[in-house]
């Protein structure tokens, strides 16, 4: 089985196994991935996994290709994550909630050069929980745009098709989410700059 | 902080400029503030950073055997494909 590039979607409409197998040999483990940093829980990241293929399996038959199939699974596993988000919160769930204007005058931003921290200090356990941490306190839209531009390397149009959103509001949403998190983690290091071992 | 007007113009560009997605017009800006403003620099590269930190984590996240294994079990169920789907966010695209 080529586990490399992606099955032909005229066998996976003929209703070919080994075809299947090989779409989910390919694409489950970035699925995955997607998934656990979307809920931030492996339980409901196994139930988007799972969801998202036997959603794709019933529909391939829909699948016209006007995007590409690792497209089209991201689309599926996408909102599948956000109806689980949904759930875990309703009542602070907004897709579409608006974004804040950059020019905003009052904003103000942490200016610490951290980077040149040494490079144990970005791997310690606390480090990795407050990556954790920032990247869970990004709103829906924000989180999604960033970890399918930046983790999963989509490209903005691409973001785009699986968001059914303007290529303009994944940037948008790209540079907020970054300044955001770039933030947190300024905050975050400059108190670890402070201590005595960094000085 | 980032007070003045180029520092703001600079916030504007900064993921086009890290994606290479900037025009050489804009490129050009941008580096030329880069050389007289350290705060932008700071932002620029604090920002790249934080990029690399979270490319790095998500990169240590692997599929589980165990999830996986359930994952291909479920996938085996035998009316699986005459199944139509009941997901309404499923669009033909």
């Amino acid at each position: 089985m080529d586990k490399e590039h992606p099955p032909s979607v005229e066998a996976l409409q003929a209703g070919d196994r080994e075809a299947y197998a090989q779409m989910v040999e390919l694409y489950s483990p970035k699925i995955y991935r997607l998934a656990l940093r979307m809920v931030d829980d492996p339980l409901e990241a196994e139930d988007v996994l799972q969801e998202t293929f036997l959603n794709a399996f019933r529909a391939i038959q829909k699948f016209e290709g006007r995007s590409s199939l690792s497209t089209w699974l991201y689309r599926i596993a996408t909102n599948q994550a956000l109806m689980h988000l949904r759930k875990q919160s309703p009542t602070l769930f907004s897709v579409d909630e608006p974004i804040p204007n950059l020019d905003d005058p009052d904003q103000r931003y942490e200016i610490v050069d951290w980077c040149c921290l040494p490079e144990e200090e970005f791997m310690t356990t606390e480090t990795q929980a407050q990556l954790k941490e920032a990247i869970q306190e990004l709103s829906p839209a924000l989180k999604t745009v960033f970890i399918l531009r930046d983790l999963h390397h989509l490209t903005t149009r691409e973001t785009a098709q699986v968001l059914d959103i303007t290529e303009s509001a994944v940037k948008t949403r790209l540079l907020r989410a970054r300044l955001h998190l770039r933030e947190a983690l300024s905050s975050y290091f400059s108190e670890r700059l402070k201590e005595p071992d960094n000085g | 902080m980032v007070e003045h007007e180029s520092c703001q113009e600079l916030l504007q560009g900064l993921s086009a400029y890290i994606d290479d997605e900037a025009s050489e017009t804009i490129c050009r800006e941008i580096e030329q503030h880069l050389e007289e403003c350290d705060n932008c620099r700071i932002m620029l590269d604090t920002m790249r950073k934080t990029i690399s930190l979270y490319q790095f984590a998500d990169s240590a996240d692997h599929l589980p055997s165990e999830i996986e294994a359930r994952l291909l079990e479920t996938l085996h169920i035998e009316d699986m494909l005459s199944k139509p789907s009941d997901d309404p966010s499923i669009e033909t695209s």
